[in-house]
């Protein structure tokens, strides 16, 4: 499998950059990948006898990573620090909240807001304006869905 | 080009390198936002395969994209 190696300054090489396909991608779309990725990783992390686990906390700790996919959705970068707390303070939570939205978010479409919202943080830019308990507040209303 | 656009040029390009069953996937769920019963009948594949494959995608996708420690020190 080959490995992306992702530079968001301008030094991407010009023959590497893809235009075409890029409109394909929704909002909707790119939204759902985002919950979808980061439900997968809190997945792993709840499972510690899982083949995977090693490797996904790894990825975690690394916040680069996390970084990289905020920029392809486009979602806020204050987001990170708040997910990485998340991944790694209470998995099984994330989790939840992850598959909750992503069933919310078949529905509505206004999955990645809800997200977001979860997570304490705002979806356009900014940072987050919400406390640890407005955050779990909002964890609370999502398990409510 | 915009942050963003590089980074949807990063994921146009992971999804050109992902194995054919992957990117059928993959193409199905976030570009043509097609149903997961849709999916399955069109492409013969069982339910339970497509949760197996998509999980495998993302899966295939944490690897394939990650950040340059340069990128990180001017973020």
């Amino acid at each position: 499998m080959p490995k992306i190696v992702t530079d968001f300054d301008k030094d991407v090489p010009a023959d590497k950059i893809v235009t075409e396909g890029i409109d394909a991608f929704s909002e909707r779309g790119r939204g759902l990948m985002f919950i979808e990725m980061i439900a997968d990783v809190a997945g792993d992390l709840v499972t510690p006898d899982s083949e995977h686990y090693d490797e996904t906390l790894a990825w975690v700790k690394n916040s680069l990573n996390l970084t990289a996919w905020v920029q392809i959705v486009e979602a806020s970068p204050s987001v990170v620090p708040s997910l990485q707390k998340a991944f790694l303070e209470r998995p099984a939570a994330l989790k939840l909240a992850c598959e909750t939205v992503h069933r919310a978010s078949s529905r509505t479409g206004d999955g990645l807001e809800r997200f977001m919202r979860a997570m304490g943080m705002q979806s356009h830019g900014g940072s987050s304006s919400l406390g640890e308990s407005d955050a779990m507040d909002e964890m609370t209303d999502v398990y409510a869905l | 080009m915009s942050s963003n656009n590089v980074g949807m040029s990063v994921a146009v390009r992971a999804l050109e390198e992902l194995p054919a069953e992957q990117q059928a996937v993959y193409r199905a769920r976030y570009v043509a936002e097609e149903t997961r019963e849709l999916t399955c009948a069109r492409l013969g594949m069982a339910p339970e395969r497509y949760d197996d494959v998509l999980k495998e995608t993302l899966r295939s996708l944490r690897r394939m994209v990650s950040a340059t420690t340069r990128t990180m020190a001017r973020a």
